[in-house]
């Protein structure tokens, strides 16, 4: 009877390994996945704020000079170009998503 | 509900897993010995043989068969060939009764199937060892020598030979060709626990004396290969497998035949499964702990697999076509962020990985026969040939149930 059981240990070892396998690789792609939807929510929330900033702070400006307005948007270009220029380092640095580039 | 059928998904994997990682582990640990041949034995210590060769409507064949087996290398004074015609509606029994010597004895009966035609070739043979082969097989010259070598080791009731396709013109035969090659590599691989669970039709030899105590094969079953191989295993018998003896069958060259056969196959395979049932979990070697178990998860997978199968595929591809026309919808690009539309969750890398396990298997199992690659014929394999066998099991269960039996003998 011991050798009945002893014949499905081995199998069984393997079995079980693949499973944890299997499932170890699933969750790592999944957290991929999920950081990735995360980086796009909280990516689109800071744009989406920034321009309701931009808009209260144009408002707020009112009859002040062209001069200061200007001034404010090269800023604001200065942080969108450090942005974009943080965003095209990321992308050199891997290719594992080409279509970020797109 | 998708809960429940991810549950199920899970359990077929691991079943499905489980079931390749016996063959690969046997395989592995016993791969020195996989191609090892006993030593041969002189010819004067050979043993005496009587070769059973049923026949039903066998005209066609039975001429080119006999003369071939005349030719066999094995001595003469050694070796009786007995030609049992079942019953044949054609011109069998006046053939073969042409070669009838005092080496070639010739039978004829009325109809009653291989079993009760088996039993009776045992009662008229003389000597110590069986010999059973299909009349529409050829033996390679030395396959009955190679199979006798093995019965040196203690506690061998039978050993079965290596069964390989005589024609491979049609998809069915091609098909069959590469399943015959895993049937061969598993076969091999179960025989070191010990459990291999048919002794095959085109060419088996057994100890006289083992089925005589057995009382010969069971003539209630279909597929009495498989009934005689799971009652000596739950003797405690030895079951060998000579994978140099080399033998070529013909098989059902049209999805019509070839799935009638399937069924009966599957028909007998559940008669046995219920013959053995009481055996589940009790000390009856192989039998109780590998055989019935594995038999049982076979038929309960081969439903739900189908099931399962639908269902996520059916849930898949309506989500992925929603998703594709949502972004469509918005005039998104849907293929910017594929990975959230592909979704490639932990059920499809656990089932990948799976996949990939079965791939190793059937290399491995290819490579034993040193197979030349056709990737088309190995394609259509894996995803039209190894689909189906859920449906015949499906069938076979319907079939069993409804209590159709004797149409599928003849």
């Amino acid at each position: 009877m011991a050798h009945q059981i002893n014949m499905h240990i081995k199998p069984g070892i393997i079995t079980i390994f693949i499973f944890l396998v299997g499932m170890m690789t699933g969750i790592l792609i999944d957290n991929y996945r999920v950081s990735r939807a995360r980086e796009d929510i909280s990516e689109s929330e800071i744009r989406w704020n920034d321009a309701l900033l931009l808009n209260q702070h144009l408002e707020k400006l009112g009859n002040v000079s062209c001069d200061l307005a200007l001034e404010e948007n090269l800023k604001y270009n200065d942080v969108i170009y450090t942005y974009g220029k943080q965003i095209e380092k990321n992308i050199e640095a891997t290719t594992f998503t080409p279509e970020l580039e797109q | 509900m998708q809960l429940v059928f991810e549950i199920l998904y899970i359990v077929l994997l691991l079943i499905a897993s489980y079931y390749i990682s016996f063959r690969l582990v046997y395989w592995f640990d016993n791969r020195d010995k996989f191609r090892q041949r006993p030593k041969p034995i002189k010819d004067k210590d050979l043993p005496k043989i009587s070769l059973i060769v049923p026949a039903y409507n066998e005209e066609h064949i039975i001429a080119e068969t006999i003369e071939k087996l005349k030719k066999i290398n094995y001595p003469k004074d050694k070796f009786e060939i007995i030609v049992i015609d079942d019953g044949s509606k054609d011109r069998t029994y006046e053939i073969a009764k042409k070669f009838e010597s005092e080496q070639i004895k010739i039978f004829t009966k009325p109809n009653s199937g291989k079993a009760s035609t088996l039993n009776f070739g045992i009662e008229k043979s003389k000597n110590e060892f069986i010999g059973v082969m299909d009349a529409d097989t050829y033996m390679g010259k030395n396959a009955l020598r190679e199979c006798m070598s093995y019965f040196n080791e203690d506690g061998v009731a039978a050993v079965v030979s290596h069964v390989l396709v005589s024609q491979k013109t049609t998809f069915w035969e091609k098909m069959q060709e590469i399943e015959n090659m895993m049937i061969a590599f598993n076969r091999k691989a179960e025989e070191f626990p010990n459990v291999i669970r048919v002794t095959p039709g085109p060419l088996s030899i057994y100890r006289k004396e083992v089925l005589v105590k057995l009382k010969g094969f069971d003539e209630k079953v279909l597929v009495e290969d498989v009934e005689i191989a799971w009652n000596m295993l739950s003797h405690g018998y030895k079951i060998r497998m000579a994978f140099d003896a080399v033998v070529y069958s013909f098989y059902p060259s049209t999805f019509k035949k070839w799935w009638k056969t399937r069924i009966r196959w599957s028909i007998g395979g559940i008669q046995t499964l219920m013959k053995y049932f009481h055996t589940l979990g009790k000390k009856t070697y192989g039998v109780g702990s590998f055989l019935v178990p594995m038999e049982s998860i076979g038929y309960f997978s081969a439903v739900v697999a189908i099931a399962v199968f639908l269902y996520l595929v059916g849930v898949r591809i309506f989500n992925f076509l929603t998703y594709i026309s949502r972004s469509l919808s918005l005039d998104l690009n849907p293929f910017t962020r594929w990975e959230l539309g592909f979704n490639p969750d932990i059920n499809i890398i656990y089932g990948l990985i799976v996949f990939l396990l079965s791939l190793c298997w059937i290399g491995i199992a290819l490579r034993q026969h040193k197979w030349k690659f056709n990737f088309l014929n190995l394609l259509c394999f894996i995803t039209i040939y190894s689909v189906i066998f859920p449906f015949i099991s499906i069938s076979g269960a319907y079939k069993y149930i409804k209590g159709e039996r004797g149409w599928l003998t003849k």
